[in-house]
């Protein structure tokens, strides 16, 4: 039997962050079974020591312009899949500097808590690099292993079982539908790379085919029709938990959907950002009420979160570069913003163990660094000047405007006034309640510095966003020919610009 | 005839996947899940993909239902809808299949495989370029290592997370170990 497999060490060099954080995941587990006694937060430091080297050479990568294809055109390493494991990697990071507290909770298992956490970055990773249907199927289901078991970690708890199981459920159904779109649209075409997708004739299989792929990933970021799992899933997860779900996966995801979308679907885009615009409608407007009713701040950040998504799909829909670009900045921001809120949310939870809004009642006597932090990173949220978030929404409202999306545009400002509300009452709970218990909240040094990064990056992103501007620009270049006015727009008409 | 065949397995199948979900018993909406393994299994070789059929049998009726049927069982099903009096029946289905067990060993007609003999001898004479002569398991095997060996990794790792993750849910508590 012979084997034709050419894979020379220049192309294992593209694969090189994940087979170090392969390698290191397992030595994460081999130092938590050899060394039982070893205090785990030191086994939290290992793991964000060893992200802090992938983090490295994805860095060293994005410098020198390393970049390509491996495996048939099923791995691709681009501008934009670097800036997506970036992402991934340090949201990866700071959600294991929120975990170290928490972990103290779980009454078993807790080295395997980083072990899983670190596999699921891996697999996100992946999924960043995923070109062709095979490897999105398979990255996909990856990552998501980690998370089903991620989301049932508190043994103990009812929420946390339930939150599992639901989770469980939901992910399998969405993963066969995934399956079974991907074996209509190989069946239909018999080609899986996207790039080759994109000269296929439009059959009805074929649009069944991608209207079932689409539901799974519309799933996996929680956009409105498929989001039923969002709220039960993130209020019973451990809070740091929720917080990683609710970020990191939405970016991996939403890199397959500019990659299928842009790529394979370009020449369908009128019917596809029709879909898109009402998704986005839905997922903005049901997520803005239905946040208003919540008790809960976890379920409060779970509805916000679905408008987010409802947010991002914007600029899906706007279907041009920079749409693309948009995207990719308002995930940044994002990231900061939500991982932030949801530090305090943990520190808050860790020192009362509640998440009841009413239990923020006076935060502000009790802890005003916390309080601040977390006004900030609301108004982030919101999309109020100078933070990041405004710039972020201005981006993508800028570039539906470009494309005509009037409707979308008009929608989105009705919520951006909607969100506010139930923002502001957190805050108004923080600021203006008498606190039942006044007895100051003291706040660990590891949270303490994702909070303080949080900080940074709402403020950095939202006063001098042009570094990061042109590294997005930079990381979408591969759409620069998408049909459409906008791409020749230069991003330079932000205010704030330096 | 090939038609025919596809629409006997297709049939079987949409109804026993009906019945696995409309059964009350769940010993018996097991066994249509049974059923329906198999004669997918049977569509697979009108599809001459022998490979796929061999492990469907194996894996998805020899392993995944057998651990069903425990599960079914240890879990509380009411004692009187668990067994009914079928042993006519029962006896009937067991010796039918131990005639043609004795008869498969004794007589010794069993056909030889036609695809993967010749493959053994195809392949190192004519090389692998020549893919009708290999049989599809030896495909299979070569394909997975060469063309689609990025992904047989990623699902080698997606074991391990599998197999982490079942312990972390379903281990008993082990008491003095965790710091």
């Amino acid at each position: 039997m012979t084997f034709n497999l050419t894979l020379s060490g220049s192309d294992l060099l593209l694969l090189l962050p994940e087979m170090v954080l392969t390698a290191w995941l397992c030595v994460v587990l081999t130092v938590d079974f050899v060394m039982p006694r070893l205090p785990k937060d030191r086994l939290a430091y290992l793991s964000v020591g060893g992200l802090g080297v992938v983090l490295a050479t994805l860095v060293w990568f994005e410098l020198e312009g390393i970049t390509g294809t491996l495996f048939a055109h099923m791995f691709v390493v681009d501008r934009m899949a670097l800036f997506f494991k970036i992402f991934i990697v340090g949201a990866t990071l700071l959600v294991i500097l929120v975990s170290m507290d928490y972990v103290r909770r779980f009454r078993f298992f807790r080295g395997e808590y980083y072990f899983l956490v670190l596999m699921s970055a891996l697999g996100m990773m992946f999924m960043a690099s995923a070109n062709d249907l095979l490897s999105v199927f398979i990255t996909l289901e990856f990552s998501t292993f980690g998370f089903y078991v991620l989301v049932a970690y508190l043994r103990d708890d009812v929420a946390s079982n339930e939150a599992g199981l639901k989770f469980f459920i939901l992910g399998v159904f969405a993963a066969g539908l995934l399956a079974y779109g991907i074996s209509l649209v190989f069946g239909e075409t018999g080609k899986l790379v996207f790039s080759d997708l994109a000269r296929a004739e439009p059959t009805p299989g074929l649009i069944i085919g991608y209207l079932l792929i689409f539901a799974a990933l519309g799933f996996k970021i929680g956009a409105v029709p498929f989001h039923s799992w969002i709220p039960d899933t993130y209020h019973g997860a451990p809070t740091p938990v929720t917080a990683f779900l609710s970020i990191a996966p939405k970016g991996a995801a939403f890199a397959i959907l500019l990659r299928m979308l842009f790529v394979s679907l370009a020449t369908l885009k009128p019917v596809w950002a029709l879909l898109l615009v009402f998704a986005s409608i839905l997922s903005m407007t049901y997520g803005n009420i239905v946040a208003i009713a919540q008790r809960n701040i976890k379920r409060l950040l779970a509805y916000s979160g679905i408008a987010q998504i409802g947010n991002i799909l914007i600029g899906l829909a706007a279907g041009t570069k920079m749409g693309s670009d948009a995207i990719l900045f308002y995930l940044l921001t994002y990231l900061f913003s939500n991982l932030g809120a949801f530090a305090i949310v943990v520190a808050v939870g860790n020192l009362i163990n509640s998440d009841e809004i009413e239990d923020y009642n006076g935060l502000n006597r009790r802890s005003p660094f916390m309080a601040f932090a977390m006004l900030v990173f609301l108004l982030s949220l919101a999309g109020v000047p100078p933070l990041a978030g405004f710039i972020g929404k201005l981006y993508i409202f800028l570039a539906a405007i470009n494309e005509g999306l009037y409707t979308l545009i008009v929608v989105g400002l009705i919520n951006i006034v909607i969100s506010m509300y139930y923002y502001l009452v957190v805050v108004k709970k923080m600021y203006i309640n008498e606190p039942a218990d006044p007895s100051p909240l003291r706040i660990s040094a590891p949270m303490k510095a994702v909070v303080y990064a949080g900080l940074a990056g709402t403020l950095v992103l939202g006063i001098y966003p042009q570094p990061f501007i042109d590294w997005v620009v930079a990381a979408t270049l591969m759409f620069s020919n998408l049909p459409g006015p906008a791409a020749s727009m230069p991003p330079a008409i932000l205010p704030f610009g330096g | 005839m090939a038609t025919l065949f596809f629409f006997y397995f297709a049939g079987i199948i949409v109804l026993t996947s009906i019945l696995v979900v409309a059964l009350r018993n769940p010993i018996y909406s097991a066994l249509s899940l049974l059923i329906m393994f198999f004669h997918v299994a049977g569509l697979y070789v009108t599809l001459r993909a022998e490979f796929l059929a061999a492990v469907q049998v194996i894996v998805y009726a020899g392993a995944i239902l057998v651990l069903y049927l425990f599960v079914v069982m240890l879990l509380n099903v009411k004692r009187e809808d668990r067994y009914h009096p079928q042993f006519l029946l029962g006896t009937l289905l067991g010796l039918t299949l131990l005639t043609e067990g004795l008869l498969l060993v004794f007589r010794g007609t069993v056909p030889e495989q036609p695809a993967s003999v010749p493959a053994a001898t195809g392949a190192t004479q004519a090389g692998s370029s020549v893919l009708p002569l290999v049989g599809n398991t030896e495909t299979i095997g070569e394909v997975l290592f060469s063309t689609y060996l990025y992904p047989f990794e990623i699902a080698s790792l997606i074991l391990l997370v599998a197999m982490i993750g079942a312990i972390v849910l379903a281990k008993k508590d082990i008491g003095g170990r965790e710091a």
